[in-house]
Formats: structure tokens, sequence, C-alpha cells
């Protein structure tokens, strides 16, 4: 029996050592949290957030991992950030109480609870996103999400598309709805380099 | 589809539905201790067609909304009681007032370096304290005065907020005075005061200063352009309306004096917004 428990875990040790954890610290340069609303039923209204910062640790040989994205929420932009004329811009406005309310709530954050695999491939994310302090599950579909090496600087990456849809009110944010609407489509783009 | 579209606008929100719904039950309360309710009504039409009821998440606005509902309560309490507008009890709700401006900008101090922090929390309770303070004084002699003052705090509170940036404080802060002005309006078309209610002033002399305290804090309002706030009920303190023997001569008079302050904050609000834009 002795004998048997030992060549079990000789069997076994070498599959241990591959099923690895790697993690990947989000490059805020090539992270880019977007989102699109449709303003007042008529155009869309395209916005992003920078300075994006987080992780992604993905173990392929279980099919696990995680993926955690922090966006300051005064980063947002879209397109009008200043008007020469002096009344309030879309940014300055996004940034208040009636939006984002970036004073109270500095950070918003996307944290994954388990990656869905296709094959080799992440397919999807489920997740919470905490946005002005309310928790809510969201699921991201992850298109082109894959790793390599970098073709120029030859670093391990990884990274992809997290593409889903919100409605703003369930965190709070109900101001001008549906004027502005209430749902609210996200893609983020990620991308990290091996710690 | 029309009424929905008339729902939405900003106006209608604003303005037309708050005044419409303090008017009906202004005139309902008119003989009564109790115009405060028909006053807060006013937000609570505002908040049914904007943001609703729900606390969660507990922002700053959540909790400004709160300490209205709060502190009118407690007013209407005492009043029930037979307190009336005595010192400690004006005291007690523009103490309440101030604490209560604090805890609704706490998430925004806890952010802040220490000596920052501790400037900006007491400037905020100081002057919600002062503004509470001086509107209810200002107001307990007569509802009238009380609701002519409401009006233009919150009317002012409003378009201080709508240059900070924030239309949401804007619309809780224009409700508030719309609202006022209707229960003012009641008074005069009956010809007379109310039964003396102090309670009156309290929804605006709460809210109007942390209007202005969260349109600064978390919005783009310059903290100075609040300086001349607490001054418009002391100026419609100071108005002589003794001599005046119809109750829309004192409104006018009142009104008159609280808007030279009032006007003074919001022009120096304007100011600083051309200022900002030609400067960037």
């Amino acid at each position: 029996m002795a004998r048997s428990s030992s060549l079990l875990i000789a069997l076994v040790m070498p599959f241990g050592a591959i099923a690895a954890p790697e993690t990947y610290n989000l490059d805020p340069a090539h992270t880019t949290p977007n989102f699109s609303i449709q303003h007042v039923g008529m155009s869309t209204v395209w916005g992003h957030f920078e300075r994006a910062t987080g992780k992604v640790v993905i173990d392929r040989a279980v099919k696990s991992g995680s993926i955690e994205v922090k966006i300051p929420t005064a980063t947002i932009s879209t397109g009008d950030a200043k008007r020469s004329d002096g009344t309030r811009s879309r940014d300055e406005h996004l940034r208040t109480p009636d939006f984002f309310n970036v004073a109270e709530f500095p950070e918003m954050v996307f944290k994954s609870t388990k990656l869905n695999f296709a094959g080799d491939k992440v397919q999807s994310v489920d997740g919470t996103l905490t946005l002005l302090g309310v928790t809510k599950p969201v699921t991201l579909s992850a298109n082109s999400f894959n790793c390599g090496a970098n073709p120029m600087s030859k670093k391990e990456m990884c990274g992809g598309d997290l593409v889903g849809t919100i409605k703003r009110s369930n965190f709070g944010m109900k101001f001008a709805v549906p004027a502005i609407s209430d749902e609210v489509k996200l893609f983020i783009a990620v991308e990290g380099y091996k710690e | 589809m029309l009424v929905n579209d008339l729902l939405n606008n900003p106006a209608v929100q604003a303005a037309a539905v708050p005044f419409i719904v303090a008017l009906l039950l202004g005139y309902a309360l008119a003989g009564t201790r109790y115009l405060a309710v028909a006053v807060v009504s006013g937000l609570v039409a505002v908040l049914a067609l904007t943001i609703g009821f729900s606390i969660e998440p507990l922002t700053a606005v959540k909790k400004l909304i709160l300490a209205t509902f709060g502190a009118t309560a407690i007013a209407l309490a005492l009043e029930a009681a037979g307190i009336g507008a005595r010192r400690a009890a004006t005291a007690a709700v523009a103490l309440a007032a101030g604490l209560a401006a604090v805890w609704a900008v706490l998430r925004v101090l806890q952010q802040m370096e220490a000596p920052g922090a501790w400037a900006v929390g007491l400037a905020a309770f100081a002057f919600t304290l002062a503004t509470t303070g001086g509107a209810i004084a200002a107001g307990a002699t007569s509802s009238l005065r009380a609701a002519v003052i409401g009006a233009c705090l919150g009317w002012g509170s409003g378009v201080l907020a709508l240059l900070g940036a924030s239309a949401l404080l804007a619309q809780l802060g224009l409700a508030l005075g719309t609202a006022s002005a209707a229960v003012a309006l009641v008074q005069m078309s009956r010809g007379r005061d109310a039964p003396l209610g102090w309670t009156v002033a309290v929804p605006v002399a709460v809210a109007a200063p942390l209007i202005g305290v969260l349109a600064s804090a978390a919005g783009e309002l310059p903290w100075y352009c609040l300086i001349p706030l607490p001054l418009a009920p002391l100026a419609a303190r100071l108005m002589p309306t003794d001599a005046l023997r119809r109750p829309w001569q004192h409104a006018f008079a009142t009104g008159f004096a609280t808007l030279v302050p009032v006007a003074g904050a919001v022009g120096l609000a304007w100011l600083s917004a051309a200022h900002s834009s030609s400067a960037g």
C-alpha cells in the first residue's frame, strides 16, 4: 500500500508543477474601460476612463483564474472636457453627484468570481462591478482573449476585450433616466504583462 | 406619451409639480401649524419624479434628503408638543443641521489630508449652523416671512448648485424654493399668516445650506460663493415690515431683502465660472 501511494504521488507531482497560476499586471496604457450610452433616444455617446490598473491571474491547466480592474472615476472622458463659454462641460457634469460622484467614490472596480473557458480560451467572466459603493453581479464576454509573447518586446502578456451591458440605475445612478439611457454598454480592453 | 414627456422635463420636475402639490397641500393646511408639510411635499414631488426614495447607495445627496425629512419631522413634533420656536429648539435644529452637513460630506473628508479635512468639516458645520439657525429665527414670528425666506434660499441654493455642475442638487433646491413660494402664495391669498408655525422655515433652512455644501465639496462650486448665504435671513430680519399692512407687501419686502445676499452668492458663482472658462 505504501509503495502504491509513493508511485501515485510520483506520477501526480509533475502535473502539480505545471498547474501554476500566472499573474499579469495590467498595463494602464493598454487597459481602457470604454462605455457607450444612448442620448435622448438618438445618438450614442462614447466615453472612456484612463489609468486603470489591476491584474489577471490565469491557470490554463486547471482552467481557473481571476481578473480585477480598478478604474479611477475622475478620469472619465467623453470628448467634452471644457467649454469656452463658461457653461459646464459634459465631463464635469459626469463627475458630479448626478452621475459618478467622483468626490465620494473615486474608484469603481470590476472583480471576477469565475473565468469560463471554452477549450483553452477564456470565453466569459462572471464577476461583480462596484460603482457608487454598490456591488452587483455582472457577466462579461471575453473577446479575443489571448496570452502570448509581445511581438516586439517578447515579454509574456495576456489581454482581450471584456464586453457587457449594465443598468446604471441598479447602482443608484438614476439621474436623467430614460432621457439618458439606463443601459450602458461596457467594453473593457485589458492587457497585462507577466509578473 | 405627452404626460410622460412632460413629467420627464426638468422644469416640470423641479418647479411645476412641486408648486402644484405644495399649493394644494398649503390650502388644506393653511389653518394649521403644520404648513411645513406643504413645503416638504415639494421635495417629495421632485424625488418621486427623479431619483426615487431608495436610500441605497447612501450618498451625500441621500443624506441631505434624510436630514431634511428628519429635521422637519423633529420640528413638527416639537410644534405638536407646543414647544414652538424657543431659542433652545432653534439651536437644537441648527446644531443637528450642522452635524448633518459633516455627516453628508464625511466620505469626501475621509479622502482628504487631515488638516484640510478638519478645515472643510468645520466650515461646513459652521456655515450650515449659521444659515439654518438664522433662517428659522428670522421666520419665527411670521410663517409668511418664513415661507418667503425659504423660497429665496431654496431658489438661490438651486441656482448655485446648477452653477456648481449638479443638476440634481439644483432640482432639489428649486423644488423646495418653489414649494415655499406656493405656501407664501397661499397665505397672501388668505390675507393673513397661518397660525404661528416656525416650522415652515425648517425644510429649506436645513436643505439649502446642505445643497451649497455639497455643490462645493462634491461639485465645482467655489467655497467662497457660499459666504453671502447666511446673510440672507439676517437681511430679512433687518428689513422693517411693521408699517406694511398687507401680506403681499410683507412678502415683497422680505423677498427683496433676502434676495440681495442670495444674488451676491449667485453673482460670485457666475463670475467664477466665467473666469474659469476664460482661463481654461
